[in-house]
This record gives C-alpha cells, sequence and structure tokens, in this order.
C-alpha cells in the first residue's frame, strides 16, 4: 500500500513512513559492515533509500521490500569498498579490521561489535542478517549475491570463528 | 539447545531508527515532477488525435488503392472497428468525454 503510494503519487509521507520503518535493518547491517564508522554508514544507507526511491517502479514483490532494500545496500557497501580501492566483494578468507572499542558499550555489546569487525566481510554480513535481523537463509543468500549452501558455510564458519573469539576475550578477562 | 553466539546476536541487536534519519533522506530527495492535471489532459488528447489520424490516412489510403469497390469498403470497416476499438481502450475515449457532452443532443450548451 505504502509502496503504491510512492509509485503512482510520489508520496512524500507514505516513502517517509517506509524509511521510519526500514532504517533499523539497513542502518544496523551497514553499521556492522562499517564497524567504527556510523557516519559512513549512515551515508550509504541514505544513499541506499534515495535509490531505492528512484528504482521504486522496478520493485516486483520478487523478495520482501526489506530483502530489496538491503540488497541495494550491499551493493552500496561494494561501491564504497570499491572508491577505497578494497577487494570490492563479500569475502571469506580476509579478516576484518578492528574497529576502536566504545568505552561507553556494555560489556557483551562490545565484545560482540570488536568479535563481528574481526570476521571477514562474508561471514560477518551472513551472521548479522540471519541472526541479528531474522532473515532465512535464502533472503540472505539473495541480498549477498552467493548460493544458499555457501551462505549456510559463511553462517557456520563464522558462528564458529566468533564463538572462539568470545570465549578467547573473556577469559583474557578474568 | 541454542547456541550463544546465535543468542547474543538475537539478544543484543543493533537497530538504529531516529526521526532525524527519516528527515534526512526525505531532505534529500529530488523535487517531485509536477505534472498538472491539465498537460496530462493535453498530453492525452494529443496522442488520441494523431492515432485517429494516422488510421485514418491508412483507411483512405488503403480505400483508394482497392478502387473504391463495395468488398474494399467491407475490408476497410472490418478492420477500422477493431482499430478504433484498441485505440480507445488503450489510449482513452477518441472523442474526449467533456467534449462529448457539448454534441450530446439536449445539453444546449455550445459554450
Amino acid at each position: 500500500m505504502l509502496i503504491a503510494r510512492v509509485v503512482h503519487a510520489d508520496d512524500r509521507a507514505a516513502f517517509g513512513e517506509l524509511v521510519r520503518r526500514h532504517q533499523p535493518v539497513v542502518r544496523g547491517f551497514l553499521r556492522r559492515m562499517l564497524a567504527g564508522q556510523p557516519d559512513l554508514a549512515d551515508d550509504i544507507a541514505q544513499e541506499t533509500f534515495m535509490k531505492a526511491h528512484r528504482a521504486m517502479r522496478s520493485f516486483r514483490g520478487a523478495a520482501t521490500f526489506q530483502v530489496w532494500l538491503c540488497a541495494i545496500a550491499a551493493n552500496e557497501l561494494r561501491a564504497e569498498w570499491r572508491r577505497r580501492k578494497r577487494r570490492a566483494e563479500f569475502n571469506d578468507d580476509e579478516a576484518g579490521e578492528t574497529c576502536p572499542s566504545n568505552e561507553l558499550e556494555p560489556g557483551d555489546r562490545r565484545d560482540l561489535q570488536q568479535g563481528l569487525a574481526g570476521l571477514p566481510s562474508a561471514q560477518r554480513a551472513a551472521l548479522v542478517l540471519c541472526f541479528e535481523h531474522g532473515l532465512t537463509h535464502d533472503e540472505a543468500a539473495r541480498i549477498l549475491g552467493c548460493p544458499v549452501g555457501t551462505l549456510k558455510s559463511h553462517v557456520s564458519r563464522g558462528k564458529a570463528r566468533l564463538r572462539v573469539w568470545l570465549e578467547g576475550h573473556r577469559s583474557d578477562h578474568e | 539447545m541454542n547456541d550463544p553466539v546465535e543468542d547474543l546476536l538475537r539478544t543484543d541487536p543493533l537497530r538504529p531508527r531516529d526521526a532525524g534519519f527519516t528527515q534526512r533522506v526525505l531532505i534529500a530527495l529530488p523535487p517531485r515532477a509536477r505534472r498538472t492535471a491539465d498537460s496530462r489532459r493535453s498530453f492525452e488528447l494529443a496522442n488520441r488525435s494523431a492515432v485517429t489520424l494516422a488510421l485514418l490516412v491508412v483507411a483512405q489510403r488503403w480505400y483508394v488503392a482497392g478502387a473504391g469497390s463495395p468488398e474494399s469498403l467491407l475490408a476497410l470497416l472490418l478492420f477500422l472497428a477493431p482499430a478504433l476499438a484498441a485505440v480507445s481502450r488503450l489510449c482513452g475515449p477518441l472523442i474526449p468525454r467533456s467534449l462529448w457532452r457539448v454534441f450530446r443532443p439536449g445539453s444546449g450548451n455550445w459554450r
């Protein structure tokens, strides 16, 4: 209904409601992927919504609107990596950059943030989409542009690696 | 048994939401393309006129080529009826309702 109002009447209030509803997933996903750079993540999130507004007519409903938006966000992220001359793909072999820890964050959240930031981008994206945002494997695979089997492999490797990291980090503190 | 990593991700999700971000996106959108009702109507009228004219030209050429025989006239009418119906369906009524009202008997309003 909101989408139809945006497409047929360019209803800005309806688009505002779509942004309000879907920004937690888009911004959350991008912030996890660009750990330690929330401003850059929000810039890319804004670009994602602007692209979505321009391309709204092409949304056919083959996937949910949320999945469609996240796929645009993932493309925007690849474009950002390309601008920074990084590997412009979600990869499974290159560890992420450690982010500066935020001392205001409570213990578990800080550990999770740092642990996720150390994972290769494909594993991090898979864990965030599947568990933090509750998407199915099929939906997450569609967003990341990989087969479902590969996505499942990212999930299980990411979980194992994060578990080891969290256990090691906790034992260091004790 | 639940996985502790899954639990941690599920119980402590990062989902930022604030009205400032929504406003920021709305402000950054390009200005709305304004297409008035009048310009839309004249666009539709021009389209319908062009299609009707093209059909009439084709029909006239066809009729002339067939030397005006009754068979040719019949074939022409058989072609024109569905063609006009299709155009009317795709582009709206060939004579706009507002114009049709003027010629309707009993309306008495020629202005």
